[in-house]
């Protein structure tokens, strides 16, 4: 029989390694339908934003091949490794290493060839759905159908050969590295017992304490430094925890009482034999989780307060500051009604930036953008108007501004260091003639969406209102039935105002539908990766234990025989197995908690209810993923 | 305090195998008795019935009058955990373990208190003399250390009855002895043993021999003479059972 034979009997065997084909297919499966996603032609004529938006889809398929790469990777070690012993056999009925490499290497290549024919098969039909799913999210309409794109199958058939040719060219090394008797032993060599570094199970713990410590200094100073130091502190600290420090624990455990107990014994003597091989692999799934969650869980928050985002920027459904009764005319013409109208003078004041005492923070964020394209120009509001306006918007009426002194409206969400500065009793020097104000208050009432253009504008009494040698202007802000939608009125506003439509003029609809097909992107892709990111660590940890299932066979036949009943062995292993999703669950969830709570303070909403739920979702991924491992571990044991 | 009547097991595959088909044979309380046979006469098969590892396809194994075959699954479990050491050829000792906690794992699945199944443990392991070992992981230590190791686990819970299955089977002569020598002790305490083997030496040890041969025993051997003696007489009655003269390589033809 011939090589290619052989190779071809063995892949016939499916039940054995279906697993195999299942993972390498899935790997496959959602490459594919990720790139099938970004070439959708549907999708593409839909939104011009959305080839734009490529970059995001091209950086998450990089990760996504990357991390391809490393899943393929663990599921062939267990592969490989249960097929030990039968390699052993082909060398002992005298195929040479080479005819045996060849073997294994036309196998993976097999695999790889059905993986991808499945892979794409089911990726044309996931597709379909996942655009729906994207479509609606980005709150955009769009008919999916069944399509293949080819550039998406060339390149998935691409990527996999070459991960595919490095693995399989990792398979024939490990033979070729090992002598006979130890494939046919494969099974039977223990681990060396860990050694207890208590220095360094102490300090690992440390350094992931200090990357916490960090996460709680104001970040935006040194954001370039701090932000890679304290992500370097945690990563080390994890992997530190995973090699020493779960050691250092079994081994203080096992002085303990409770280490005699029952079964216990017997549990920790197969921890300690396995953690030091597993320590690689749970620091990278920590981090890997770690990741995912805030990923994951920032994309939710953004997405779930996208409606909250838009009103904060946008308050009014239009804003205009011209052209009042011609913009009017054609909002009557819409469908449009108009639900409320409140007007306010402003005077534009232009202001010399080096009078002003801690200028350079202040004009940084706000010069940006001025109306004659002055940068420096502040906008004020007489405390009449001001009261106007809160009171129509359901606002808290702070009292009147004395002589010398001013209201922000701006409460710098997000932005601690600037609220400091300006709630600090700073003054703003109006021209020379001027006194400064000292800023006593700050309520988050914007003026009109004008200044979503980010001018800071401040409220003075109306005699130094008055006083303002500025030609004051007004500004009419609308309240529409239904803002979130829009039957061309934008279109015809913005030709209204032609070349002026960016500092006359401004709306509600067309920020809205951009900041939703954006963020709604963004969300799917997070979650998209997620969801590929949780399976595959859950399957990661899934090989790993039936890996480490074959080779404690014999363990567990010795643990049976010496009177160890059924209830106690599933005992041990549902222990067993439990303690290795669960230390990357919770690890990782703590400093993703920790990640988020800094995102907190930088968005400023309460995340506490997106946040939850996809932690909720993905604990009950990771618990099925434990009751399924479970459930195999003790099919190979028993 | 066994007995063992018309016992059979049947193995059904494509190729049925019947190991044995009718086994009947007494054990008295305080008896060492040998099981000895050719291989694939059903030694191993016999052991794990009694130690109710496996069930019977008929007949009936009775313990202090008890039909094994009555037990449910918990007085089955108590009973291997109370009555019963099991030794085996390959020690089955849990490499993750050290040895004194190997010897300790029958307590403490019998919910012993960790302090004072210590202390037994230490006291039975100055017995068999291993006592200096007990920190030792298992591929630390060589095959006779580690059958006594697997001698102390058996024993710790000081069960009525051991079965042991070759228990000198993977040990060099010196070894063996010593073993031998460790189970005759313990037997002249009292306490009941069956041990299947296929080294006559071993079975001169005891004072009572199963022949068993196509699943059934074919001839009882007591011993009421010296030890040397008994040896001849195991032999020549391995060699009356045939197909098994190169055992004796022992004794030089004249």
């Amino acid at each position: 029989m011939s090589l290619s034979k052989l190779a071809f009997q063995n892949l016939k065997n499916m039940r054995q390694n279906v697993m195999y084909l299942g993972a390498v297919t899935f790997a496959i499966l959602i490459y594919y339908t990720f790139l099938a996603i970004r070439s959708n032609e549907a999708m593409l004529q839909a939104n011009e934003l959305y080839g734009k938006l490529g970059t995001v889809f091209t950086g998450a398929s990089v990760i996504l091949a990357l991390f391809s790469a490393i899943f393929i990777w663990y599921s062939s070690d267990f592969f490989l490794r249960r097929r030990k012993k039968e390699i052993g056999l082909y060398a002992l009925l005298g195929l040479e290493r080479g005819q045996i490499a060849r073997l294994i290497f036309l196998e993976t290549m097999g695999y790889g060839v059905i993986g991808l024919i499945l892979g794409i098969a089911i990726g044309t039909v996931a597709s379909k759905y996942f655009v729906q799913l994207l479509a609606s999210v980005m709150a955009m309409q769009v008919d999916a159908t069944f399509t293949i794109s080819g550039a998406s199958v060339i390149q998935t058939i691409g990527v996999f050969l070459l991960i595919f040719l490095i693995i399989a060219l990792r398979s024939a090394r490990t033979i070729y590295r090992f002598t006979l008797i130890e494939l046919f032993k494969a099974e039977q060599q223990a681990e060396s017992l860990p050694k207890v570094h208590p220095i360094l199970a102490v300090l690992s713990v440390i350094l992931i304490g200090v990357g916490y410590y960090l996460t709680g200094q104001p970040l935006m100073d040194h954001f370039t430094i701090v932000a890679p130091l304290l992500m370097l502190c945690v990563i080390l600290g994890t992997f530190g925890t995973m090699s020493y420090f779960t050691i250092f624990l079994l081994r203080l455990l096992s002085n303990q009482a409770r280490h005699f107990k029952g079964t216990n014994l017997i549990l920790h003597g197969q921890l300690l034999s396995r953690i030091k091989s597993n320590a690689v692999m749970l620091s990278t799934i920590t981090v890997i989780t770690a990741v995912t969650l805030t990923t994951v869980g920032t994309a939710t928050s953004i997405y779930y307060f996208i409606d909250q985002t838009v009103e904060e920027q946008v308050p009014y459904s239009l804003s205009i500051a011209s052209k009042q009764a011609e913009a009017e005319q054609l909002i009557a013409k819409s469908d449009q009604k108009i639900e409320s109208r409140t007007m306010v003078n402003v005077k534009n004041v232009d202001h010399q930036m080096t009078d002003l005492p801690n200028p350079l923070t202040f004009t940084r964020y706000y010069a940006t953008y001025a109306y004659e394209d002055q940068p420096g120009q502040f906008s004020y509001v007489n405390y009449s108007d001001y009261v106007k306006l809160a009171k129509a918007n359901g606002k808290t009426v702070i009292k009147e501004p004395k002589q010398g002194e001013a209201i922000v409206l701006e409460t710098f969400k997000g932005n601690d260091l600037l609220k400091m500065k300006v709630k600090s009793p700073v003054g703003v020097k109006i021209k020379d003639v001027y006194e400064s104000f000292r800023i006593t208050a700050a309520t988050n009432l914007p003026i009109a969406q004008l200044y979503e253009k980010q001018r800071l504008a401040f409220v003075v009494n109306d005699d130094a209102f008055a006083k303002m040698p500025e030609k004051g202007f007004t500004l009419t802000n609308y309240q529409f039935s239904d803002e979130r939608h829009d039957d061309g009125l934008m279109k015809q506003l913005t030709q209204l105002y032609g070349k002026q439509a960016d500092t006359e003029m401004a709306a509600y609809y067309p920020v809205y539908a951009m900041t939703t097909a954006t963020t709604g992107l963004l969300a799917f892709a997070a979650g998209f990766l997620g969801l590929v990111f949780l399976l595959a660590t859950g399957s990661i940890i899934y090989f790993k234990m039936l890996a480490e299932a074959e080779e404690s066979k014999q363990r567990f036949a010795i643990i049976q025989k010496i009177g160890v009943d059924e209830k106690e062995q599933t005992g041990i292993i549902r222990r067993l197995v439990g303690f290795v999703f669960s230390l990357p669950y919770v690890l990782g969830l703590v400093h993703s908690l920790v990640a988020m709570q800094v995102l907190q303070k930088l968005l400023n909403y309460n995340i506490v209810r997106p946040t939850l739920l996809a932690i909720i979702c993905y604990t009950i991924v990771y618990l099925i993923y434990y009751i399924v491992t479970v459930r195999a571990y003790r099919r190979i044991v028993t | 305090m066994i007995e063992v009547k018309q016992l059979g097991k049947v193995y059904p595959g494509k190729v049925t195998e019947q190991p044995l088909t009718d086994v009947n044979f007494r054990v008295e309380e305080g008896e060492m008795v040998a099981v000895m046979g050719p291989s694939g006469s059903g030694k191993s098969t016999l052991i794990n019935l009694l130690a109710t590892l496996d069930e019977p396809s008929w007949g009936s194994i009775l313990i202090d009058g008890v039909d094994t075959a009555t037990f449910k699954r918990k007085e089955m479990t108590r009973f291997r955990r109370e009555t019963l050491g099991i030794i085996f050829q390959e020690f089955n000792l849990l490499d993750s373990l050290t040895l004194g906690e190997n010897m300790l794992v029958p307590l403490m699945l019998s919910g012993k208190k960790a302090k004072l199944a210590r202390e037994e443990m230490e006291q039975l392991a100055r017995r068999l003399q291993i006592d200096d070992l007990l920190d030792k992981q298992v591929d630390e230590v060589s095959g006779g250390q580690r059958q006594r190791t697997a001698i102390g686990r058996a024993l710790i819970h000081t069960p009525r009855l051991i079965l042991a299955d070759e228990p000198t089977g993977a040990l060099d002569f010196q070894a063996t002895k010593h073993v031998m020598d460790v189970l005759a002790e313990l037997n002249a305490t009292g306490m009941t043993m069956v041990i299947v083997t296929h080294d006559p030496q071993v079975a001169s040890y005891c004072n009572h021999v199963l022949f068993l041969k196509d699943g059934s025993v074919q001839t009882e051997l007591f011993r009421d003479e010296p030890r040397r003696i008994f040896f001849q007489r195991v032999i020549e009655s391995l060699s009356l059972l045939g197909g098994d003269e190169h055992q004796l390589s022992a004794i030089r033809p004249t």
